[in-house]
């Protein structure tokens, strides 16, 4: 099992908390893995997206719900970006953040894209450095296969 | 044979078997399906689970704990339009949009089945699933439901008669309670604005373990897609088929 969540996460095992030698698993579950179990068990492909984008909103705090699941419906392959997203930032800015997504549409430039946004109340300068490093460990390495439709920023909460 | 469409709302018709072991999963299973299936299936990607499972202490309590599924290896044809999902003692084959007729689904269900069964040797059925998903999309935002529905959510007199989401579920036992009947209808996030989705799932299954012997799957088959096909025709009205343009 912990090679297998090393191999899915990319990284130490030991990075979890709840896997933490001797923590009780009573404690805090990961959000990423408490929500996986609604929709591990779903062998629709259909109905799997939907509960995905539901736990999503669970995730995230949704900015203009109906247009951020219309266009995930229409964007699916950011589903599992914006898990891995969320994990990610987690570790990295810690517990106490919102994040939000926001889905920004330009009709004259025919352009539109989904926004993560990271409200912390760290000092501006610590946040520009955590948002340096959560564009270099992870960001850096999926921009290209998100079709600039999907980018993050953060905010003093 | 049913009423054929010409804009069948069909997204997804999958039929999933659960089986009752004879043995311990063999995870090689998945890999020497792949072997044999792989000239219609030939993209295969990996899918793990996790699961948080309650497990009682002393006092009274219960602990959570972290379990992982056993990984489901899903094999999908080049067009990725169909899939066969294989985890422990469990096949799934799937068709998205556009659905081929059930003529064409079934002998790929049994075909697959067939080669599962002698590759991994189940005792019997733990539950069978043929399960039909409908999106049904309308270009206005709000629809009365009984203009094109006759199974709807009845809202007392003397609650505002409005809504903004939905989702009602009844199952309907069938052949001595072996089997059910699952009917949902709900809303479903439209694809464009200012438009209204419904989605319409007919779910029928074999509840019993070992209900039907493991080569009586193919009448079991029919009766559940025959079952389906009425529950579906029962569903709706005729300002529906106007919809998916029946084909006489």
């Amino acid at each position: 099992m912990m090679q297998l969540l090393s191999q899915k996460y990319n990284q130490s095992i030991t990075d979890y908390p709840l896997y933490k030698e001797g923590s009780a698993l009573s404690t805090i579950i990961h959000p990423l893995i408490d929500f996986s179990r609604y929709f591990e068990d779903e062998t629709s492909v259909f109905i799997r997206k939907l509960k995905k984008i539901s736990q999503l909103e669970r995730l995230y705090y949704f900015h203009n719900p109906d247009e951020i699941k219309r266009f995930l419906l229409t964007h699916d392959y950011l589903i599992e970006y914006l898990f891995e997203a969320y994990d990610r930032i987690r570790r990295i800015w810690g517990e106490n953040i919102e994040v939000h997504l926001e889905y920004e549409i330009d009709h004259e430039e025919e352009w539109d894209e989904l926004f993560i946004v990271i409200k912390s109340l760290y000092p501006t300068e610590k946040a520009i450095e955590l948002e340096r490093k959560l564009f270099d460990e992870w960001f850096v390495h999926i921009m290209d296969k998100v079709n600039n439709k999907l980018n993050f920023t953060e905010e003093p909460l | 044979m049913g009423k054929k469409y010409k804009n069948p709302p069909i997204v997804e018709a999958l039929c999933e078997f659960q089986f009752v072991p004879s043995q311990p999963w063999d995870i090689t299973i998945a890999g020497i399906l792949y072997e044999r299936i792989k000239d219609k299936f030939p993209l295969k990607q990996q899918q793990v689970g996790f699961g948080v499972a309650l497990q009682p202490k002393e006092g009274g309590v219960f602990e959570q704990k972290i379990e992982l599924s056993p990984p489901r290896m899903q094999f999908f044809s080049n067009d990725k339009i169909s899939l066969v999902q294989v985890g422990s003692d469990l096949l799934t084959v799937n068709h998205l949009r556009p659905y081929p007729t059930w003529e064409k689904f079934k002998p790929l269900i049994l075909k697959i089945l067939e080669d599962y069964i002698n590759i991994a040797n189940p005792k019997g059925f733990r539950r069978i699933g043929l399960r039909y998903i409908n999106k049904i999309d309308f270009d206005k935002p709000q629809i009365e439901l009984t203009n094109y529905f006759n199974y709807y959510p009845s809202i007392p007199e003397n609650l505002p008669q409005t809504y903004k989401t939905f989702q009602v579920t009844v199952e309907i036992p069938h052949n001595n309670e072996r089997d059910t009947l699952r009917l949902t209808l709900g809303t479903l996030i439209p694809e464009k604005p200012d438009a209204f989705s419904l989605m319409l799932e007919l779910d029928y299954i074999m509840i019993l373990p070992e209900g039907i012997a493991l080569n009586e799957v193919s009448n079991w088959l029919e009766d559940a897609h025959t079952t389906i096909e009425n529950a579906f025709e029962a569903c709706i009205t005729d300002n529906c088929r106007k919809i998916f343009e029946e084909v006489k």
